[in-house]
């Protein structure tokens, strides 16, 4: 039986289960009532089916040929690193990252007055009266590393050997450099009013202001500031700078200045 | 409101070689031109990536990893000349990669099930006949294809193999043509139709004739 193209197209969009609902009924019941339709749509699938089959026969051969061409293959084992390299970066990341929460952990955030305090603090420059007595290693912590945490312990040890008060300034403003302010206030009060630090009572009491400044009580700060202002003191300008910049920071002038 | 749908590929990253992707296109239109260069440029740019991978990744030997690579190749041309591969996304390695995968586990699939069923498998004579038959079949379909005129060759290989739709076979046979005339392209389509129609039912009857006169599969 001679099979149209209309017929085909029909037979091939049926098998790609293209076919609309009626047109497949329709189809359905010729295949199963037309014997010649059906053993001709047979051949015809069979046909097609051969065809492809051909054609990959074709490729395989091609490809065997082009195996025969090919390099011989160089099958290595991978390392074990590249095995496993999604772990690794994975592990390491997590390591980095343990690392950063834990050094930010070590590394309060400063509040406003205490960030001003930070900024403001300037290293005082290790008398040379007592270098020759000190131990080096206390000296190079606060004079060369500037590491104040350190310094502080280290001087408060001195102080603790020696009884030497000037021991007692430097771990005073070491721990006003390191955001230790509450263990420096006492300490810079007292030498404040102690005659052996009169020649340099006027840079005590700019470290203890900082220090005030350090735990929160700005308006001690302030007046200390105010009074030191009032003085001709090498500090001067950072004196009045730091005034302007503190009562700029109060709430009541803020208030005004949005007014 | 309908969301758009957003599939990151690796051509959205902007470090990514868009040559390269460009390259490997360039090189499917090519496969399925039917280009023999750009098939062996592909398979031996693959092979040894291929074969490293599967060679440890599931423990198989040099010839079974060999096999299955060819077996994979065989599919990606499959893919390509029915069109169900329309672009390279992320480069032939890991398109060849997916396809080897899913080989391995239907064949795993298959080995299991013969377990169960190795006792209803056709004795080794009829299965031996039945590919000699097959063997015979297909050498008849490719003697009488090769009788048919060049023509018909051709529109059988877009239709059968490429599985081209009558408008794509048009166009591709006539590439600079642009007819805006819906009916002479109609027309033209129906030709085309006819055309193949006369070509495929030719080489059907003359087939089975063949196969009636051996006695193939009686």
């Amino acid at each position: 039986m001679e099979l149209n193209a209309k017929d085909i197209t029909l037979l091939e969009t049926y098998w790609k289960a293209e076919l609309a609902e009626q047109e497949r009924n329709a189809l359905e019941e010729r295949l199963n009532t037309d014997v010649d339709f059906r053993e001709a749509a047979n051949e015809l699938q069979q046909l097609q089916k051969g065809l492809r089959d051909i054609q990959r026969r074709q490729w395989k051969n091609q490809l065997a040929q082009l195996e025969q061409k090919a390099p011989a293959l160089e099958l290595t084992k991978p390392a074990w690193w590249k095995k496993w390299w999604i772990l690794l970066i994975g592990v390491s990341l997590l390591i980095v990252l343990a690392i950063w929460l834990l050094s930010k952990e070590r590394k309060p955030q400063l509040n406003e007055n205490q960030a001003i305090a930070q900024a403001a603090f300037d290293h005082f420059p290790y008398y040379g009266a007592t270098l020759g007595t000190s131990p080096q290693e206390a000296i190079r912590l606060y004079e060369e590393d500037h590491d104040y945490v350190k310094a502080e312990q280290a001087m408060q040890t001195l102080f603790q050997e020696t009884q030497d008060s000037t021991y007692l300034l430097y771990a005073a403003i070491a721990a006003v450099g390191s955001n230790q302010a509450e263990k420096a206030i006492p300490v810079l009060e007292q030498l404040a009013k102690s005659a052996r630090f009169e020649t340099i009572r006027e840079d005590v009491e700019w470290y203890l202001a900082l220090g005030y400044l350090g735990v929160g009580e700005k308006k001690l700060a302030i007046d200390i500031l105010l009074h030191l202002s009032t003085f001709q003191h090498h500090k001067h300008s950072q004196i009045r700078k730091l005034i302007a910049q503190l009562k700029l920071n109060s709430p009541d002038e803020r208030k005004s200045k949005k007014k | 409101m309908a969301r758009k749908k957003i599939r990151l590929t690796l051509l959205h990253f902007p470090y990514f070689d868009h040559s390269m992707m460009q390259d490997a296109n360039s090189l499917l239109l090519r496969i399925r031109a039917g280009d023999d260069r750009a098939i062996e440029e592909v398979y031996l740019l693959c092979r040894q990536g291929f074969c490293q991978n599967f060679a440890y990744k599931w423990n198989l030997s040099t010839d079974q990893v060999l096999e299955l690579y060819q077996e994979s190749f065989l599919v990606l041309l499959e893919s390509i000349q029915i069109g169900k591969i329309q672009e390279v996304r992320q480069g032939w390695l890991p398109l060849l990669k997916g396809i080897g995968r899913n080989l391995l586990l239907v064949q795993n699939r298959q080995t299991k099930q013969l377990k169960f069923e190795s006792e209803e498998l056709l004795p080794n004579t009829a299965a031996e006949n039945e590919a000699n038959d097959e063997e015979a079949f297909l050498q008849i379909i490719q003697a009488e294809l090769d009788n048919l005129g060049e023509k018909c060759r051709e529109l059988i290989d877009l239709r059968v193999l490429k599985d081209l739709s009558y408008k794509a076979i048009y166009s591709w046979l006539n590439p600079s043509q642009n007819t805006q005339d819906e009916s002479a392209l109609a027309t033209a389509i129906g030709g085309i139709r006819v055309q193949y129609g006369r070509c495929i039912d030719r080489l059907r009857e003359k087939v089975f004739d063949r196969v009636k006169n051996t006695g193939l599969w009686n």
